[in-house]
């Protein structure tokens, strides 16, 4: 019965939390996720179930057109789609992308997502965020596995980061993540020696192996290894502009603890208001230059970098096939995702297209899941960081063929 | 001490309790009267009101304590649930007399936000400021917490739109109204509420295609929880029962029905036929249908438990309190009384991690804070800082109640920071208050154990504190006055970052 898993996970968070062993919670600064032969991996999630169909209209489905009469992409026009491949385009606000797409540097993946049946955000995110596709009662986020696993062996403080307010449920596991919103404002507001010292204290007061301890240390640990880092020095390269938003100032963060080289592993970063039930005309377009415009800037920032970073984005559903009375569509399921970075095999959609007819929609009309997101992450892994045997992470899943969607790493 | 310990320390004063003859009246039921008055009885151990008040309350105040010891277990309860009989205090008062935007009209606060002689945001911080004050100030205590409950249960976000006008005369005309009254007549009331209509957009939910967010949200995350036994094809159904209601923005953007906009057809929710023609009715009847389920009766059972008891709460608890929402169709305070009475209620000693606006108004409250302006704008700055600030959570199903969730480096860091902040702020002569005419290092720091921390730390840890306070020194050294308040604002932000006061 679900209640029960959910209500075991829920007491598991916060009582059961593994121990790390000692190795772990000792943060040894300088240790880098790049040049380790892995990639760092960049997880964007969009909450609230982004419009696939949207953000990569299939121009070549007319069915997409008789579903969405007033809010289909058009093929033609000023608001036009950008044409990525002759069927599928690209919506106008996600111009910023479309010349990281041109080199090959940026991949969609369609008619994809979570193949669970779930229609609930909350749901569906969780389930996602820690692959339980099966519901096996898994804790552990899917990069919260992968970070705690031997392929990326890595002992930094910073291995594993959650841009925002709150932790990513996928970052959960053996290795205690950092939850980071601000490098300004992540340290101590004491002025003088008193600093240190009551950043000792504590650490000797939280010496015990609660969540909370292993938060307090690892909060402390963070501090001491930002503390010897000249932050305010690293600035945008390349003529990057993050755009002024949340999303756009925490993927700078992001970036300046990647260029830190502390030894960023995996770094999440969530963008949410997605949910769009009405008005999908007035606001996709802000949301998805905010989404665009922020990722754009982050790979011009990164650079030669990039070689090493590979960014995927994902959201918990697709929505509804066709729109609704108030300009927007409901809960839907086949979804897109975007892979970005050197390392991905770009300019092309790759997508086994379901189809628009009522007979090829699912549920209560929504588009098909033909490609199980979890074989996309799975490909990433395995080319991407040497990892050899995915069903550690996604247990319980069987990738059956790769799609080629990510370059093998050199 | 570790939090095992702390367990232990509890468990034992329940034990003494009972060995003293106290228990079974202390947990006795409404209906028995023949019980003596608590003051006949043997003294209940702080330990005991203590945990009682950092479960109904929001941080323990001097006041709130005193106030229990006088009254008892029971008839502090009692008192709090009968919330109309308690004083309100200064705290409505300064709200008044602070923050007239609480008493508008939804066209009265847009049309001064329009004609620019309010800001856009105004009713929206004030509305924020007075839910904060109320929290930290307000004798209502338990009344307080359970708005905060179905704030978070029917959570809108205050920055979507003109809910920015509407949470004001949701939180005043159907959150506060019912907090401890029936919820069917709650969440009939949410229903109607413009801020619901618009936040999942069922104001302009039609016949010509309709709108499932309402009907998703209200099954899922309001009635029945998302096991609760409903399909994809309820929501469907559901959705179109509720096509034409929407507010008047003639009409002071009231509830109004929409002939024109509503699908008449028969439909089925929940394997019952709703008939062709039903109209209005419709939507009243998928309510009422919701309101009595037994899921509804279980899943806000649970959910209630969680908050007010443990994040896995006994099965025989949610059953009994199951029981008694299905037996006075949904009345929340006799829910409310079947928790806290209840002998999970105090045996759940297992702490629960504040959430970080439960950690700041404890703060305030053990610091014996007033409500005065200055602190009011104070306390939604940290509260923004913090990350969560009323009405700011941006899904429908409201900030998390979670441990988990609110325990991780970002949030830590902040907690310690905003702590250092007010302790910083505080005027030496409230720092003397709290320490009475205590003058040694050891003096001082029993005084705030007591005083502030309600909690004894072991021997080990008091040496290090009183380190960190005065270095080198003798712990029974005597210190000049103002040396001792220096020392006690060094300890106090010691004992504020400590685990001791990380949870409730």
């Amino acid at each position: 019965m679900t209640i029960n898993r959910r209500r075991f996970l829920q007491v598991s968070g916060l009582a059961t939390l593994p121990l790390l062993n000692s190795r772990l919670l000792l943060a040894a600064d300088g240790a880098s996720g790049i040049g380790n032969g892995q990639d760092v991996i960049v997880c964007v999630f969009q909450r609230g179930g982004a419009d696939g169909m949207s953000m990569v209209p299939p121009l070549f489905d007319g069915r997409y057109f008789d579903l969405r009469p007033t809010i289909a992409i058009p093929e033609n026009g000023d608001s036009a789609a950008l044409d990525l491949d002759g069927n599928y385009g690209l919506h106008p606000s996600m111009a910023s992308l479309k010349p990281f797409y041109d080199d090959g540097r940026m991949a969609v993946i369609h008619a994809t997502g979570l193949t669970h049946e779930t229609h609930s955000h909350f749901d569906a995110q969780d389930i996602m965020e820690r692959a339980d596709v099966d519901e096996q009662d898994l804790f552990d986020g899917w990069l919260g596995r992968y970070v705690g696993s031997a392929t990326a062996d890595n002992a930094s403080a910073f291995r594993a980061v959650g841009v925002g307010g709150a932790i990513q449920r996928s970052l959960l596991g053996m290795v205690t993540p950092v939850g980071i919103q601000s490098i300004d404002s992540f340290s101590l507001n004491i002025p003088g020696e008193k600093n240190a010292e009551l950043l000792e204290l504590l650490e000797q007061l939280y010496a015990e192996n609660s969540v909370l301890d292993l938060q307090s240390r690892q909060a402390i640990s963070s501090i001491r290894s930002l503390a010897d880092i000249d932050t305010g020095s690293i600035q945008p390269d390349n003529g990057a502009e993050y755009p002024a938003s949340e999303f756009g100032t925490e993927f700078n963060e992001l970036a300046t603890l990647i260029k830190a080289d502390i030894g960023v592993q995996v770094g999440c970063v969530d963008i949410g208001g997605w949910d769009h039930h009405d008005n999908a005309n007035q606001r996709m377009p802000g949301l998805l230059a905010d989404f665009s415009d922020t990722l754009a800037a982050f790979m011009t920032d990164m650079g030669d970098r990039m070689d090493n970073i590979t960014i995927v984005s994902m959201s918990e559903f697709g929505r509804r096939a066709f729109e609704n009375a108030s300009g927007g569509t409901d809960h839907g399921h086949g979804n897109v995702m975007l892979a970005m970075g050197n390392g991905v095999n770009g300019g092309q959609v790759f997508a086994d297209w379901p189809g628009l007819q009522q007979s090829d929609l699912v549920f209560n009309g929504d588009l098909a899941n033909t490609t199980d997101y979890r074989a996309v992450l799975s490909e990433l892994l395995i080319n991407r960081t040497g990892l050899e045997a995915p069903e550690v992470i996604f247990p319980g899943f069987e990738l059956m063929g790769e799609q080629g969607i990510f370059l093998p790493k050199a | 001490m570790s939090s095992t310990s702390r367990r232990q320390l509890l468990a034992q004063s329940m034990l003494m309790m009972s060995a003293v003859a106290a228990g079974s009246q202390l947990l006795a039921n409404e209906g028995d009267q023949s019980s003596l008055p608590d003051s006949q009885l043997a003294p209940i151990p702080d330990d005991v009101l203590v945990h009682l008040l950092n479960r109904v309350s929001f941080g323990v105040s001097s006041q709130d304590l005193a106030q229990a010891r006088y009254l008892g277990f029971r008839r502090y309860i009692q008192q709090q649930l009968n919330y109309q009989s308690i004083d309100a205090g200064d705290v409505e008062n300064a709200i008044t007399a602070n923050l007239p935007t609480l008493n508008s009209t939804a066209t009265e606060l847009i049309n001064a936000a329009q004609s620019g002689e309010m800001g856009q945001a105004e009713a929206a911080i004030q509305l924020q400021v007075a839910t904060l004050a109320r929290q930290a100030f307000s004798r209502q205590q338990l009344y307080e917490r359970m708005v905060e409950f179905w704030t978070d249960h029917f959570s809108v976000n205050i920055q979507d739109g003109p809910i920015r006008f509407f949470k004001t005369i949701d939180d005043r005309e159907v959150i506060r109204p019912h907090a401890l009254g029936n919820f069917r007549d709650l969440l009939h009331a949410n229903a109607r509420s413009n801020a619901m209509l618009y936040y999942l957009d069922n104001f302009n939910n039609t016949r010509s295609g309709p709108n499932e967010n309402y009907a998703r949200e209200l099954m899922e995350l309001h009635t029945l929880g998302v096991d609760g036994g409903y399909t994809e094809q309820d929501v469907l159904e559901v959705s179109r029962c509720f096509t034409g209601w929407t507010f008047d923005p003639r009409n002071d953007y009231q509830f109004r029905f929409v002939r024109f906009n509503h699908d008449f057809g028969e439909k089925v929710v929940l394997d019952t036929l709703i008939p062709a023609g039903g109209g209005e009715q419709d939507g009243n009847t998928v309510l009422d249908m919701l309101a009595t389920h037994p899921s509804t009766a279980r899943f806000i059972s649970r959910k209630l438990a969680v908050r007010f008891v443990s994040e896995s709460p006994p099965e025989q608890l949610v059953d009994e309190m199951a029981q008694t929402f299905m037996g006075t169709d949904g009345d929340i305070t006799e829910v409310m009384r079947t928790l806290l009475f209840s002998s999970a209620f105090m045996d759940q000693a297992e702490a629960k991690l504040k959430r970080p606006v439960d950690y700041f108004t404890s703060l305030m409250r053990v610091l014996g804070l007033g409500p005065d302006e200055g602190i009011f704008r104070f306390l939604l700055a940290q509260a923004n800082t913090l990350g969560q600030a009323p009405f700011t959570w941006p899904a429908p199903n409201g900030f998390p109640d979670q441990s988990g969730f609110w325990a991780n480096t970002n949030a830590m860091i902040t907690r310690w920071n905003s702590a250092n902040l007010l302790i910083g702020r505080l005027s030496d002569a409230r720092v003397a208050a709290l320490i009475d005419d205590a003058g040694t290092p050891e003096a001082i720091l029993e005084a705030l154990e007591s005083g502030f921390l309600r909690h004894t730390l072991p021997k080990a840890e008091q040496q290090q504190v009183i380190l960190f306070a005065v270095g080198e020194q003798p712990a029974g050294l005597q210190l000049s006055r103002p040396d001792a308040i220096q020392a006690a604002r060094a300890m106090l932000i010691v004992l504020a970052a400590s685990r001791y006061f990380q949870s409730r």
